[in-house]
C-alpha cells in the first residue's frame, strides 16, 4: 500500500458523499479493492533485482568509509524500486534509503557513507527492496542477505604521542648532539669532533691516524625482543571512560609497537584469555602497527578467566632470547596472586617482566567524594580497592617485576616512558 | 589504502526464501491472539444471548421459568408458531387470518397505542388473544374481563382447582394447580363468557366493596368468545403462569388445557414484550445530521486504516547490532559499600580511609616506607600546626559510634589532608 492508494480512497469520498448509502459505499470500495488487486499483480516482484555489495577500505575508528551497493536489473521488466541498505547502528550509516527507476538490463550503484562508532568487523545487515508498478497503488517488498564486512581498526589515538617519544629515543642515538654513553649503548661510528662534543668520547687512536680530532658515536642497542601480552579476559571487559579497559590496553600495545619497532627492536604481540586470540609480529613486516591493528580488529574481550600458564608457555615459545615481556592486564588481587605470581618465576628467569594495568578513573573520583554517610562508605570501598592495587604493586616489585598503573589515556605514554627508560639503562 | 580492499568479502545476494514454517512461527503470536479474540467475542455473544432467554416465560428459555417446552410441543403438533420480541413483527403476524396472539407476560409494558394496534388488528380478522396472568392490564385489552377483587382476605383456596364449568377443554383437562389470582367478568351477566377453575376451599366467599360485585362469574380461566359487537374478539385469560412453564406444564392437566387453548387456530404468534422499544426513543442528534455527512465520516474509517497500514509498514527488519561484552567497572565497589553500610562497619571504613590518607601524606611529606603511624602524625602536626591531640584523635584514636560521628571525623580527615600540599 502506498500513499497513492490513500489518495484513491480519499477520492472515493466524493461519490460516497454524493450518493450516501451502503450500496454506493460497497461499489466504491469494491472498485478500490479490484484496482489494488490488479496493481498487486502488475508489480514486478522484488526478487528480480540482482544485488552486490562492495565494502570500502578498512579504516581506523573515527574515520569515514563507505560501501557500494550495486543494483542490477536482469529482468525484461522496468523496475521502480526503493532500496534500503541496512547496516547495524554502530556502522553509522547515513542515508540508507534511495529510489531507482531501472530499465531492463540497466544497473546502478549507490554508495552508503559509513562513520563507524565501534572497532571490529562490522557486518552489513539486509538489503530491502520495495517494488511498485506504473500505477503505484501497491508496493511489494522483500529483504535479502547481501553479506559484506567493513573492518574498523582500533583508533590509535596515542599516535600523537609517538613523535615526542621517538624524539626521546633519538636522544639516545648517535645522530643527536647529546650523547649518552654507558650501559645499553653500542659503538656506532667515528666522526669529526665539533664544538660541544664530550671530550671523553674522543677516540685518540683514530685522531692520531687522521690528523684531526675524531669522536666515537654511540647508539642504543638494537634488535632486542619485546613481547607484549594483552589480557582479553573478563577483567578487560570493564567499562572505562568511553570504551573498555581492553581498548586502553590495545592503545598501549600499539604505541609500544610503533616505538619499539621504530627503534629497531622486534615486537611480538599476544592477545589471550582462556585461549590465544591473536598473535602478531613486527618481524619482516613493513608496517607493524597496521598489521597489528588488523590482527586485533576482531578481538573483543570475553567473559573467561585468563589461562596464565598457557600464556607463559606461548611467551617462552615466542622468544628464546632475552626479551622485555609486558603483561597488560588488571591489577586484580585474585588473578594476580593466584594466577600470575605462580608463573612469574618461569618468565622472569629468562626475560625481564613488566606489568602494565589500566587504572579506573572512576575509583579516584568515588574515593574523593565524602559528603554523606553513603558516600563515605563508598569512598572507603574505593580506597580499599586503591590500597589493594598499591600493595599488589609492592608485592610484584618484591618479585622483581616492575609495574605501571595509569588511567586509560595516560597508560600508553607511561608504558612508552618505561620502555625508553629501560632501553637507556640497557636493561632490555 | 584502496589497495587493501578485501575483494573476497564482496558479497552478492544469497537466498532470501523464508520457509513457511518460520513465517508461521513468527506470525504465531498474532494468529493465536486473533483466535483468542474471536473465541472471546463468540463466547460473549453466546453468553449475552443466553442471559436474554433466561427471562421468565420467555419462549427461548430452557430454565424452569421458561416456556420453550410449550412452544416446541406446539410446533411438534404441527402448529405454525411465530416467536418475536419485536412489536412490528408481532403486529403484522397477528393480522394473518386464523391466528392466536399469545402475550405470556409483561403486558403492562405495552403502551395504549400498541394495545389499540393489536386490538384493531385482531378484531379485523377475528383472531384470538391469549393472556397469561395479565393482572390489571387485562382491562386495556378488553372491557369485559377484570381482576376479581371480591375474594375474602381470609380465604385459603385448595391447592388443586376443579374445572367446574362447561368449557370442553377444561373438562377434558381436569384439575389444575391453583394460582394466586382470579379473574371475573367486568359486569354481571356478560354473554359469551365462560369462567372455569374458581377458587374453592375453606373461607372462600365473595365480599362486596370491590369493583366486582359479588355473584359475578369468576375463575382462573376465562374464555370470552366475544360479544359479537364491532371491535370485539375472542380473549382467553389463563390465570396461572405455572400452567405454561417448563417446570409446570407436565403437572396435572396443564398441558392438555394450555395446548388445547392455544391450538384452536392454525397460527400462533408468541409476542414477548421488551422494555427497550426503539420506536419510543427520542430522536437523537444523529437524526439531525445530514446523511451525506455520516457517509463521508464513515468512509474516513477505511481511509484511516489504509493510512495506518502505510505508516506502519516497516522498510525491512530492524538492523541487528552484535554487542561486545562490557562489564560495569565500579559495580563491586558499590556492592561492597552497600554491604559495609548495612552492617554499620564504621570502624572498618574509617580505618581504610585513614590508611589511604596516611600513605598519601607520607608520600607528600617525603617520609620513607620505614616511617610509622606516629611519625606521620608528628609530621602532620609539624606541617599544619594543628593541635596534636586532635590530629592523633582523627588519624588514630577516635572511634565512630554513630554515622554522624563517622562523617565528622572523615570531613576533618579530608580537611587536614587537603591542608598538606
Amino acid at each position: 500500500m502506498t500513499s497513492r492508494l490513500l489518495l484513491l480512497a480519499l477520492l472515493g469520498l466524493i461519490p460516497v458523499m454524493l450518493v450516501p448509502g451502503w450500496t454506493s459505499a460497497l461499489i466504491v470500495s469494491g472498485i478500490i479493492v479490484i484496482v489494488a488487486l490488479l496493481d498487486f499483480f502488475l508489480v514486478p516482484p522484488p526478487r528480480l533485482v540482482a544485488l552486490q555489495r562492495t565494502p570500502g577500505p578498512m579504516v581506523r575508528l573515527g574515520d569515514a568509509t563507505d560501501c557500494a551497493l550495486t543494483v542490477v536489473n536482469d529482468s525484461p521488466r522496468r523496475l521502480r524500486i526503493a532500496v534500503r541498505d541496512a547496516w547495524s547502528p554502530s556502522a553509522g550509516a547515513k542515508n540508507t534509503r534511495s529510489r531507482f527507476d531501472l530499465p531492463p538490463g540497466e544497473s546502478t550503484q549507490v554508495v552508503t557513507q559509513l562513520l563507524p562508532v565501534r572497532r571490529g568487523a562490522l557486518h552489513a545487515d539486509k538489503v530491502t527492496i520495495r517494488s511498485r508498478s506504473v500505477l503505484g497503488f501497491i508496493a511489494r517488498q522483500k529483504s535479502f542477505d547481501v553479506p559484506a564486512i567493513v573492518r574498523v581498526l582500533p583508533p590509535f589515538i596515542s599516535r600523537r604521542e609517538l613523535p615526542s617519544k621517538t624524539q626521546k629515543l633519538r636522544e639516545l642515538d648517535g645522530r643527536s648532539a647529546v650523547m649518552i654513553r654507558g650501559m645499553g649503548t653500542e659503538f656506532d661510528s667515528l666522526r669529526d669532533y665539533v664544538d660541544g662534543d664530550d671530550v671523553r668520547s674522543i677516540d685518540w687512536r683514530a685522531s692520531a691516524r687522521s690528523q684531526d680530532l675524531v669522536v666515537k658515536t654511540w647508539r642504543p642497542e638494537r634488535d632486542r625482543r619485546v613481547v607484549i601480552v594483552v589480557d582479553s579476559s573478563r577483567l578487560a571487559a570493564r567499562r572505562c571512560g568511553d570504551g573498555t579497559i581492553f581498548d586502553a590496553a590495545l592503545e598501549s600495545a600499539l604505541l609500544l609497537t610503533a616505538l619499539a619497532s621504530g627503534a629497531g627492536d622486534r615486537v611480538d604481540v599476544v592477545v589471550a584469555d582462556a585461549r590465544i586470540r591473536a598473535i602478531a609480529s613486527s618481524h619482516r613486516s613493513k608496517d607493524p602497527v597496521h598489521d597489528l591493528s588488523v590482527a586485533l580488529t576482531t578481538v573483543h574481550p570475553e567473559l573467561y578467566d585468563a589461562d596464565w600458564e598457557q600464556i607463559s608457555t606461548t611467551v617462552l615459545a615466542t622468544s628464546r632470547q632475552h626479551a622485555l615481556v609486558v603483561l597488560v592486564t588488571a591489577l586484580d588481587e585474585g588473578s594476580v596472586s593466584d594466577e600470575i605470581l605462580p608463573v612469574l618465576p618461569t618468565l622472569s628467569a629468562r626475560h625481564r617482566v613488566v606489568l602494565a594495568s589500566v587504572e579506573d578513573p572512576g575509583l579516584g573520583e568515588l574515593a574523593s567524594k565524602r559528603e554523606s554517610t553513603d558516600e563515605i562508605f563508598t569512598a572507603a570501598a574505593a580506597e580499599a580497592e586503591l590500597l589493594t592495587s598499591k600493595s599488589l604493586q609492592t608485592r610484584l616489585r618484591g618479585a622483581g617485576v616492575q609495574s605501571v598503573e595509569a588511567g586509560p589515556d595516560d597508560l600508553p605514554g607511561a608504558l612508552a616512558d618505561l620502555y625508553i627508560n629501560l632501553k637507556a639503562t640497557g636493561k632490555l | 589504502m584502496s589497495a587493501l580492499i578485501d575483494v573476497a568479502t564482496r558479497g552478492t545476494r544469497s537466498s532470501a526464501a523464508v520457509p513457511l514454517t518460520a513465517r508461521l512461527r513468527s506470525a504465531g503470536v498474532w494468529i493465536v491472539a486473533a483466535v483468542a479474540i474471536l473465541i472471546t467475542v463468540i463466547a460473549t455473544m453466546l453468553m449475552t444471548s443466553d442471559r436474554d432467554s433466561e427471562a421468565p416465560l420467555h419462549y427461548d428459555s430452557t430454565a424452569r421459568e421458561g416456556t420453550k417446552a410449550m412452544v416446541e410441543t406446539l410446533r411438534d403438533h404441527g402448529a405454525d408458531v411465530t416467536t418475536t420480541e419485536d412489536f412490528d413483527t408481532a403486529h403484522e403476524a397477528s393480522g394473518q387470518p386464523g391466528t392466536t396472539l399469545l402475550i405470556p407476560t409483561k403486558a403492562d409494558l405495552l403502551s395504549q397505542g400498541d394495545i389499540d394496534g393489536f386490538r384493531s388488528q385482531l378484531a379485523a380478522n377475528d383472531n384470538r388473544l391469549t393472556l397469561i396472568d395479565p393482572g390489571y392490564s387485562v382491562q386495556d385489552f378488553t372491557d369485559r374481563i377484570t381482576v376479581d377483587d371480591s375474594l375474602s382476605p381470609l380465604a385459603t383456596p385448595d391447592e388443586i382447582s376443579q374445572p367446574d364449568c362447561e368449557v370442553p377443554a377444561a373438562q377434558a383437562a381436569g384439575a389444575v394447580e391453583t394460582g394466586d389470582a382470579q379473574y371475573a367478568e367486568a359486569r354481571k351477566g356478560i354473554q359469551g363468557l365462560s369462567t372455569c377453575y374458581p377458587f374453592a376451599g375453606p373461607g372462600v366467599t365473595q365480599i362486596a366493596g370491590g369493583e366486582v360485585t359479588p355473584g359475578s362469574a369468576h375463575g382462573q380461566l376465562i374464555v370470552d368468545e366475544g360479544g359479537g359487537g364491532k371491535g370485539d374478539f375472542p380473549v382467553t385469560v389463563l390465570g396461572n403462569s405455572d400452567w405454561v412453564t417448563n417446570a409446570g406444564i407436565d403437572e396435572e392437566g396443564h398441558a392438555s388445557l394450555v395446548l388445547s387453548q392455544l391450538s384452536q387456530t392454525d397460527h400462533l404468534v408468541v409476542y414477548y414484550p421488551t422494555e427497550s422499544g426503539e420506536s419510543e426513543s427520542a430522536p437523537s442528534t444523529l437524526d439531525y445530521v445530514p446523511s451525506w455527512f455520516i457517509a463521508g465520516a464513515l468512509w474516513l474509517a477505511p481511509c484511516v486504516l489504509i493510512l495506518l497500514l502505510i505508516l506502519g509498514r516497516r522498510f525491512g527488519p530492524l538492523a541487528v547490532e552484535r554487542l561486545p561484552v562490557i562489564v560495569p567497572a565500579v559495580e563491586t565497589v558499590h556492592g561492597r559499600a552497600a554491604l559495609a553500610a548495612r552492617s554499620h562497619d564504621r570502624t572498618g571504613a574509617l580505618h581504610t580511609l585513614r590508611t589511604g590518607a596516611l600513605l598519601r601524606i607520607a608520600k607528600r611529606l617525603a617520609l620513607g616506607p620505614e616511617a610509622g603511624r606516629h611519625d606521620i602524625i608528628a609530621g602532620i602536626v609539624n606541617a599544619t600546626g594543628r593541635d596534636p591531640a586532635q590530629v592523633e584523635s582523627v588519624f588514630s584514636s577516635a572511634v565512630p559510634r554513630t554515622d554522624s560521628d563517622l562523617a565528622n571525623i572523615v570531613h576533618l580527615l579530608t580537611l587536614i589532608e587537603s591542608e598538606i600540599s
